[in-house]
C-alpha cells in the first residue's frame, strides 16, 4: 500500500467521520437515529457551490456551517421536541420523509444534474509525498477529519457541557436528577451534528460530485459505520470511519471488481461475530 | 368471495384500460408493502429494504429468461426459492439485531444489491444501470410475454396471485404462529422462557415477508417487462414503506390498498416533476397525524360521519 492509498484512506474517512460522529453524539444523548443527515448533507454542498460561486469556497466553509447550526435550531423546535413521545422508528421514517422533501426542492431549485465545484487556490495544484504527486485537497479534508475528531475528544473531555454530554449518555435520568439541563444539551448537540454534516457538504464539493443522490448514498455509508462502531459510540464511529475508508480504497487494489460491496460485507461480518460493534456497550 | 370473483372480471367494468395499468402497478406495489406491513405487524420490525428481495427475484427471473433462455414458469420458480433461500441466510443474521438497527440494516442490505446490479463486471448479466429487458419464449399460465404486457389480459393472473398471497398471509396471521409472533412481540424474553423459540419463528416470518416481496419482483418482471437498479435500491423500498403506512399494516388489505392509492397519486403527479416531495410529506403527515394508517382513518372518519349525520337526521 502506497503512501498515496493510505492517505485516500484517510481522506474518505475523515469525511465519513464527520458525519458518523454528529448521528453518534444525537444517538447517544437522544437515541434518534438522524436519517435526514444525508439531506442535510446534501443541502451544505448545494449551499457551499451557491456561497463559493458569489463569495469564494474559504468563505462558504465558514458561512455554511454557521447556516447548518441555525438549521439545527428548527430541527429541533420544529421536528424533534414535537415528536420527542414518538419511538425512534417513527422519528426515523418521519426524518426520512424530511430528507425526500428536501432533495426534491434542491432539484427543483437547482436541476437534477451534478454540479462541479473547483478546487480551491491555493490547493488546486499537488504536493509531494515521496516521489508522488498527491492532490494538495484531500490533505485538507485528512486535516479537518483529524482537527474535527481532536475538537470534539477535547469537548466531550474537557468542558462542563461535554462532561454533561457523557453523564446523559451514560445515565440519562440520574443525570437529570442531578441538574443537568438535557433540553439545552439536547439543542446543542443537535446544531453541532448539522454544523458537522454542513463542514462535510462543503468540503465534499470539490472532492466528489455534488448531486441530488450524494445524500443517500452517504447516509447509508455513515449508518453501517454507526452501526460497526457500535450504536452511539463516537470513538467507535471515528475508528470505524478510517476502517471503512480503508477497506475501500484496500477493496479498490485488492478486489477492483466487487470492492464497492466490501463496507456492506463487513457490516453482515460484524454482526455476525461481535453484535455489540467494535466499541459500542449495548447490543444493536 | 364474491368480491374476488368479482375482481377477475374488473377490467370489462373499467371504461379506461390505463386504469388498469395503474392498478397492476398498485397491487405488485401493494405485495411489497404487505411485506413490509407483516414485519411491522407480526414483529413490530420496519424494513427500510424490501426492495432487496423484491428486485433480486426481478431480476432473478429477468436473467434467467432474457439471458439464459429459460421458460417463464421455471424460472419464476428458481427466483422464488432462490429468494427465500438466501433470506433465510440473511434472516438468521438480521432479526437479531434490535428494532433500530434492523432498520439501518435493512436498508444496507438493498443498498449492497443495487450496488451489485451496477457492478461493471455483471453487466452482461445486470445491464448495469440501463437495467434489463426481459425477453422470454413459452407461456406462464397459458398467457405468452405479450399477453402478459397488457395489462388487460395479465389482469386475471395478476389478480388471482394477489387474492391467494393475500388470502394465505391472512391464514397465516390467524393461526397459532400469528398468534406466537404477536406474543414474541409483545415479551420476547418471556415466550423463551415459556419454552418457545423466538429465534427462529422470527426468521421464519422474515423469509415469509421476502417469499411475499419475491412473488411481487416476478410479477414486477412479468407486467412492466423491466428489471432496473431502481427497484433494487431506497427507491422501491421506501415506496413500498410509504404503501404500508398510508393503508396501515393492521390488515393484510391495508398495504394493497397502500400500493394501489400510492400508484394512482404517482400517476396523477409524476408529471409535475414533485412526486418525491408528496412522498416524503406523506411518510411525514401518516406518521406524525395518522398513526395505524391513512386509510383506516379516513374509514373511521367516515363512519363517524355518517352515524352524525344519521343521528340528526333520525
Amino acid at each position: 500500500m502506497s503512501a498515496a492509498q493510505v492517505l485516500n484512506g484517510l481522506a474518505l474517512g475523515a469525511l465519513l467521520t464527520l458525519l458518523a460522529s454528529g448521528l453518534a453524539l444525537i444517538y447517544g444523548l437522544r437515541h434518534v437515529m438522524n436519517f435526514g443527515h444525508g439531506g442535510n448533507y446534501m443541502l451544505a454542498a448545494y449551499l457551499g457551490t451557491s456561497v463559493s460561486a458569489v463569495a469564494g469556497f474559504w468563505t462558504a466553509l465558514v458561512v455554511v456551517p454557521v447556516a447548518m447550526f441555525g438549521l439545527g435550531v428548527a430541527l429541533e423546535f420544529a421536528v424533534l421536541r414535537p415528536l420527542a413521545g414518538r419511538g425512534p422508528i417513527e422519528l426515523a421514517i418521519v426524518l426520512t420523509g424530511i430528507a425526500w422533501m428536501l432533495q426534491n426542492v434542491i432539484v427543483a431549485v437547482y436541476g437534477p444534474q451534478a454540479r462541479v465545484m473547483a478546487t480551491p487556490a491555493p490547493l488546486d495544484g499537488v504536493v509531494q509525498i515521496g516521489e508522488e504527486p498527491y492532490p494538495a485537497y484531500r490533505l485538507l479534508l485528512i486535516g479537518f477529519g483529524i482537527g474535527s475528531v481532536l475538537l470534539i475528544a477535547a469537548w466531550l473531555r474537557f468542558t462542563r457541557s461535554g462532561l454533561h454530554v457523557r453523564a446523559v449518555s451514560a445515565r440519562p435520568d440520574t443525570a437529570r436528577m442531578a441538574g443537568v439541563d438535557t433540553g439545552r444539551l439536547g439543542l446543542l448537540v443537535v446544531c453541532l451534528s448539522t454544523a458537522f454534516a454542513g463542514l462535510a457538504g462543503v468540503l465534499a464539493g470539490p472532492y466528489l460530485a455534488v448531486n441530488p443522490g450524494m445524500g443517500d448514498a452517504i447516509l447509508i455509508t455513515s449508518l453501517i459505520v454507526v452501526v460497526l462502531g457500535g450504536i452511539g459510540s463516537i470513538a467507535g464511529a471515528v475508528v470505524a470511519a478510517v476502517v471503512i475508508g480503508f477497506v475501500q480504497v484496500l477493496g479498490d487494489l485488492v478486489v477492483p471488481s466487487v470492492a464497492a460491496l466490501v463496507p456492506y460485507l463487513l457490516l453482515v461480518v460484524v454482526l455476525v461475530l461481535r453484535p455489540r460493534g467494535l466499541m459500542g456497550r449495548v447490543i444493536v | 368471495m364474491a368480491a374476488t370473483v368479482l375482481g377477475l372480471f374488473l377490467p370489462t367494468f373499467l371504461a379506461d384500460p390505463y386504469l388498469v395499468t395503474v392498478l397492476v402497478r398498485g397491487l405488485t406495489l401493494g405485495l411489497a408493502g404487505l411485506a413490509v406491513g407483516l414485519l411491522n405487524q407480526q414483529l413490530g420490525l420496519v424494513s427500510f429494504g424490501i426492495g432487496a428481495f423484491f428486485g433480486l427475484s426481478c431480476y432473478a427471473f429477468s436473467i434467467l429468461t432474457t439471458r439464459f433462455g429459460w421458460g417463464p414458469t421455471a424460472a419464476a420458480a428458481v427466483a422464488l426459492l432462490g429468494v427465500i433461500a438466501l433470506a433465510a441466510l440473511l434472516g438468521a443474521v438480521v432479526v437479531r439485531v434490535k428494532a433500530l438497527s434492523f432498520v439501518m440494516v435493512t436498508l444496507a442490505i438493498a443498498q449492497a444489491f443495487f450496488v451489485a446490479a451496477g457492478l461493471a463486471g455483471l453487466k452482461d448479466l445486470t445491464g448495469g444501470d440501463d437495467g434489463l429487458l426481459v425477453e422470454f419464449s413459452g407461456e406462464l399460465a397459458g398467457l405468452r410475454q405479450s399477453d402478459l404486457l397488457d395489462p388487460e389480459s395479465a389482469w386475471p393472473l395478476v389478480w388471482t396471485v394477489v387474492v391467494v398471497v393475500v388470502a394465505l398471509t391472512a391464514v397465516m396471521v390467524r393461526s397459532r404462529f400469528g398468534t406466537r409472533l404477536r406474543a414474541i412481540k409483545q415479551n420476547e424474553e418471556r415466550m423463551r422462557y415459556s419454552g418457545f423459540d423466538p429465534y427462529r419463528d422470527k426468521i421464519l416470518v422474515f423469509v415469509v415477508s421476502a417469499a411475499i416481496a419475491a412473488v411481487a419482483g416476478v410479477l414486477q418482471a412479468l407486467t412492466q417487462g423491466l428489471a432496473s437498479p431502481d427497484i433494487l435500491g431506497f427507491h422501491l423500498s421506501g415506496n413500498a414503506l410509504v404503501a404500508a403506512l398510508i393503508g396501515g399494516s393492521a390488515t393484510v388489505i391495508g398495504p394493497m390498498v397502500g400500493g394501489v392509492v400510492f400508484a394512482f397519486g404517482q400517476s396523477a403527479l409524476s408529471d409535475s416533476g414533485n412526486l418525491q416531495f408528496f412522498v416524503g410529506l406523506s411518510l411525514v403527515v401518516v406518521v406524525v397525524i395518522l398513526p395505524g394508517g391513512a386509510v383506516p382513518a379516513t374509514i373511521r372518519w367516515t363512519r363517524s360521519a355518517a352515524r352524525r349525520v344519521k343521528d340528526r337526521l333520525l
